[in-house]
């Protein structure tokens, strides 16, 4: 029921190696051009180039049509009300611009892996590392593809029950479970990655040089949390943990 | 500083699985409700995080979804995936849900730390209340994308009948047509939020008061488990 896969395919066309910020950018200029240009045969000659790259990366045509399939029909229904008001200059120019930019952003779509594009995202994130190191991103993206059959199986689950007490018209049997179980489901992870001290960078690195300079103590290990890197009292000291989470590693 | 604070492992499994949520609410078959009303889950998944997890959380996690589907997971509505749907005329929405998830989030954790949510009696009826201002947040962004992207006329203008070409508007089109289902979602969503409040106190940090036995505040296994 779920694929993950979306409308990108392995092959090797000239948009599949051109680099990832290369087609962004195509992206955004065009989109800006359709935009700022209100010239008709302008407007059409874009939306040929456009459709013309969206067929060079030969796409899944079944994915496609079903992407392409939603703008047009709002591309047709703007161009009618644009004709019904009698402004046929405009209609064609709104309906290029709709189209144009929507078959670009497909061709992007169709041929950047989800990895390249994340890899991408993760660069452009590269400046907010104060607020969110680029590891913590890397962690969040694969939690959340991991949690997204999670909570549909929960969801499933709980209307399944819901539906055996005849109560599957109420939206309170289905969701108050859905949802406790979803918190449930995130509180019990929380705690998995802070026993392992996963997702932790974020302070202990900030913390961590300064540490390092003053004694000469190995930096800290990643499955710590980092509240207990300074014991406070000298019995504290020796509960540090050593081999057996160092083994692990 | 509250940012690092909300580095902890907590934190990211919530916003992941939030996430998660408002992905997998687009892929599960709607709930039909009494009288055969499709009920879509994606608002109401989007209003339940932000009334869960507070603003920062709430923006990661709807902010994170939005990146899932931008960079080509199926994950929008129908099915949808990738830079189509937000360059395309409905993209101001899915800008919108940034915005009131996050809006109500703010609003749902002063809540929290009043301690209204504690009390049994207002909780749900400040929690929809807090709710129903996410919609006209999510029409401010989406409802002037769409007109732009349209050329539609943002208000009608001399409508007369239902069939009057001067009634196709982006109040008419892009919002009217929405407003009962939201509603309802609204207020499904603060009702389960008030469940999951009262089954889960410490969620949006309201939990210092009654977990008081935990000497460190600073240790967040301790807040976790409270």
């Amino acid at each position: 029921m779920i694929s993950l896969l979306g409308i990108y395919r392995p092959k090797r066309t000239a948009l599949h190696l051109a680099p990832v910020w290369f087609k962004m950018l195509l992206l955004v200029g065009v989109s800006i051009t359709s935009i700022a240009v209100s010239d008709p045969v302008t407007s059409i000659g874009i939306t040929a180039a456009c459709l013309l790259l969206l067929a060079s990366t030969l796409p899944p045509l079944k994915a496609t049509l079903k992407g392409m399939g939603a703008i047009i029909l709002i591309a047709a229904l703007t161009t009618v009300f644009q004709v019904l008001r009698g402004d046929y200059v405009r209609a064609l120019d709104l309906a290029g611009d709709i189209v144009s930019v929507a078959a670009l952003a497909l061709a992007v779509s169709s041929s950047t892996s989800m990895g390249a594009m994340l890899d991408f995202v993760t660069t452009l994130a590269r400046p907010l590392r104060w607020l969110l190191p680029p590891e913590s991103i890397g962690v969040m993206v694969s939690l959340t593809l991991r949690a997204i059959p999670e909570a549909a199986q929960i969801l499933t689950e709980s209307r399944v029950a819901a539906r055996a007490r005849g109560m599957d018209r109420s939206p309170r049997a289905i969701l108050i479970p859905s949802a406790s179980r979803t918190v449930g489901f995130a509180l019990q992870l929380g705690q998995a990655l802070h026993a392992r001290g996963i997702a932790e960078h974020g302070r202990a690195a900030r913390i961590e040089p300064r540490q390092v300079t003053e004694d000469d103590a190995p930096p800290p290990v990643l499955a710590e949390p980092p509240v207990r890197e300074m014991p406070r009292t000298e019995e504290e000291a020796p509960v540090r943990p050593g081999s057996r989470r160092e083994r692990r590693r | 500083m509250a940012r690092n604070r909300g580095l902890t492992g907590q934190s990211i499994a919530l916003v992941a699985v939030f996430a998660g949520l408002i992905a997998a609410s687009t892929l599960v078959p709607e709930v039909t409700l009494i009288g055969g009303v499709p009920l879509t889950l994606q608002t109401f998944a989007i209003v339940l995080t932000g009334l869960l997890l507070g603003p920062w959380r709430a923006l990661a996690a709807v902010s994170l979804y939005l990146v899932l589907g931008l960079v080509g997971a199926p994950i929008f509505a129908n099915g949808a995936a990738g830079l189509v749907v937000l360059t395309g005329p409905t993209g101001g929405y899915l800008i919108g849900f940034v915005l009131a998830a996050t809006v109500i989030g703010a609003l749902a954790q002063l809540l929290a730390r009043r301690g209204v949510l504690a009390r049994r009696g207002t909780a749900t009826a400040s929690l929809i209340g807090i709710g129903l201002l996410s919609i006209p947040l999510v029409y401010a962004v989406g409802v002037p994308w769409l007109v732009w992207r349209t050329g539609m006329p943002m208000l009608p203008t001399g409508c007369s009948s239902i069939t009057d070409i001067d009634c196709v508007s982006g109040l008419t089109v892009g919002v009217l047509p929405f407003i009962p289902g939201d509603i309802l979602k609204v207020v499904v969503a603060g009702i389960v939020a008030a469940a999951i409040h009262r089954a889960y106190p410490g969620l949006l940090g309201s939990a210092r008061r009654a977990s008081s036995r935990v000497t460190d505040p600073e240790d967040e296994a301790a807040r976790a488990t409270a």
